[in-house]
């Protein structure tokens, strides 16, 4: 257990940032489980940078809609840190994850979805108030001060934000 | 890979509790799961909605072994009989978070189970099936509508004349606007009913554009013919507030009254619907998730004229302890309300009750508690008493009486 943990870590901070061009071009990659102590180990893995962790779902018509849209904000922002969980419960299908985000641009973009069932579990590790609705989106500050927010992102605020946290 | 294949694993040996095949009984009715979880039976359900008939005999529907099945217990859960497994679907069920299958029992042996499959664009398809001889066959399943690409969250109950009233979420005007390039918020909320007692539904009614189209509704009766229908609407300015129409007769929905000012300004999706109930008293009592900038979390709130115009809210729970799936029952006198809430480590189900329909509550008591995944709370009333319905991974199927009350 304890060397999945690390190995996992470690295939976290190996990940690449959002957007390259040339690995858009690969295969779908498969999402990675995300369990109680997958936040704490991405958070670990970029500690002291601006890192945004998005949440979303294929059952959620308005993730679907916005989609393209952290497609097209990761192309803007190559240096932007993004992480997407895929918070589909029961009757998920961790096979459409990939494609999906490969077609919205997001093929590169470190992937996890929901780990085991004990959902209240999970989504309390992410933020104890996060009552599951989707989207959701969290952002990390440098410092490691959280903003958080439901729906849909407004992509302008989010580039603000980011700028904020390069001065 | 590596690390996918032990984390697999790891999820197996999480979802396979110790506990062997054999069904426990104890004061609460437990069924424990077995080890290897892939039957049709109700020790290996995801979900289960119970519901009494008349006799008292307690009826559950659930979902196992990618099938609904249905079964009933003289013995209220201890032991259930005679499980019919219906038809196995063309496409996967609807597991979604707020999805079930439901169940409705009337007089003279007649039981109506509706549910619903689920396509590759997440579009619903939703089935009735009926019985008429106290559940021991069941009619070939019905689509509940035709002409439209998807229906979720349909709720079936029997008025008094024993004629199924339908309602669900319904997505007929979304594919109309589409094509005719324009836009449609959110989906509509549809309604049939049958033609006679034990006959077929006639062609659906759609009572409301622009409802939310990722929650479950509450249905209840105000009187014969005349259900009420609590829903999260979408008002102008896309506010997902909660809102509830009562028929003014069988076919006609009445005017819309918002039960709440949440300011739920967020395209969303919450998968958290609402409950409602209606006492003898003919008070409507609401419960419900709210996202919105003026109300988050759980509230409550009755009305005394009709769903014209509702309480102030009642806040319900902790916010940072995933207060969450409200449910809401009145009977025999009394209002029962429960909640579910996580503190990090237990789940536990929060009762409180009260005894002047709604105007005054009592202090929260916690009636049950699981250390695993479980599914929403529901409060059901028998001839005799009222009863949580609650499945959860660790004790399967459990009724939990809600007596005595202080």
């Amino acid at each position: 257990m304890r060397l999945a943990v690390i190995l996992l870590a470690l295939f976290i901070a190996a990940m690449p940032i959002a957007g390259s061009a040339a690995s858009a071009q690969a295969a779908p990659q498969a999402a990675l489980p995300f369990e109680a102590e997958s936040l704490k180990q991405i958070l670990d893995a970029h500690k002291g940078r601006p890192l945004i962790v998005h949440f979303w779902g294929l059952t959620c018509s308005n993730c679907m809609a916005e989609l393209t849209g952290w497609g097209a904000f990761t192309r803007a922002h190559p240096d932007a840190t993004l992480v997407l969980v895929n918070w589909d419960q029961r009757g998920a299908r961790p096979a459409e994850i990939g494609p999906a985000l490969q077609k919205a641009g997001l093929g590169s973009v470190s992937s996890f979805a929901l780990g085991s069932g004990f959902e209240e579990r999970l989504r309390f590790a992410v933020g104890p108030d996060w009552m599951g609705e989707l989207p959701y989106t969290r952002l990390i500050a440098g410092d490691g001060s959280v903003k958080a927010f439901s729906g849909p992102a407004d992509f302008e605020q989010l580039g603000s934000w980011l700028a904020k946290q390069s001065q | 890979m590596r690390v996918h294949t032990q984390m697999a694993i790891l999820l197996l040996a999480a979802i396979m509790p110790g506990s062997g095949a054999a069904v426990a009984h104890d004061a609460t009715a437990h069924h424990g799961a077995p080890a290897a979880c892939d039957t049709t039976a109700l020790a290996c359900a995801s979900v289960a909605t119970g519901a009494f008939g008349p006799d008292g005999k307690l009826w559950v529907t659930w979902i196992a072994g990618g099938r609904v099945s249905v079964g009933s217990s003289a013995d209220l859960g201890k032991t259930f009989a005679d499980q019919v497994t219906l038809p196995k679907t063309d496409l996967p069920l609807d597991e979604g978070p707020d999805a079930r299958p439901k169940i409705a029992i009337g007089q003279a042996g007649r039981v109506v189970v509706t549910y619903a499959s689920r396509d590759e664009k997440y579009n619903g398809h939703a089935f009735i099936v009926r019985s008429s001889d106290d559940g021991k066959t069941f009619s070939d399943p019905q689509p509940i509508t035709s002409d439209s690409p998807s229906q979720r969250f349909e709720t079936a109950e029997l008025d008094q004349d024993g004629r199924a009233f339908v309602a669900w979420i319904d997505k007929r005007n979304v594919a109309k606007a589409k094509k005719d390039g324009k836009d449609y918020a959110g989906a509509a909320l549809a309604f049939a009913w049958d033609d006679r007692p034990g006959g077929t539904l006639q062609a659906a009614t759609i009572a409301r554009d622009n409802s939310c189209e990722c929650c479950r509704i509450g249905v209840a009766f105000a009187g014969p013919g005349r259900p009420v229908v609590l829903f999260r609407n979408i008002f102008d300015g896309g506010i997902r507030d909660h809102a509830v129409i009562t028929f003014a007769d069988p076919k006609t929905p009445g005017p819309l009254y918002r039960v709440s000012d949440d300011d739920a300004k967020i395209d969303a999706c919450p998968h958290q619907g609402p409950s409602l109930a209606i006492g003898p008293d003919g008070v409507y009592h609401a419960t419900w998730f709210a996202l919105g900038r003026k109300l988050k979390g759980l509230y409550y709130a009755h009305s005394n004229d009709g769903g014209k115009t509702f309480s102030e809210p009642m806040r319900l729970g902790d916010p940072n302890a995933q207060t969450s799936r409200p449910y809401v029952l009145a009977t025999h006198g009394v209002v029962y309300l429960a909640y579910k809430s996580f503190d990090g480590a237990m789940t536990t189900i929060d009762l409180i009750t009260s005894h002047d329909s709604g105007k005054t509550w009592s202090t929260p008591r916690s009636i049950a508690m699981t250390h695993d995944a479980s599914d929403h709370p529901l409060l059901i009333a028998s001839p005799a008493g009222a009863y949580l319905s609650w499945l959860t991974l660790q004790d399967g199927y459990r009724l939990i009486p809600l007596e005595p009350q202080s």
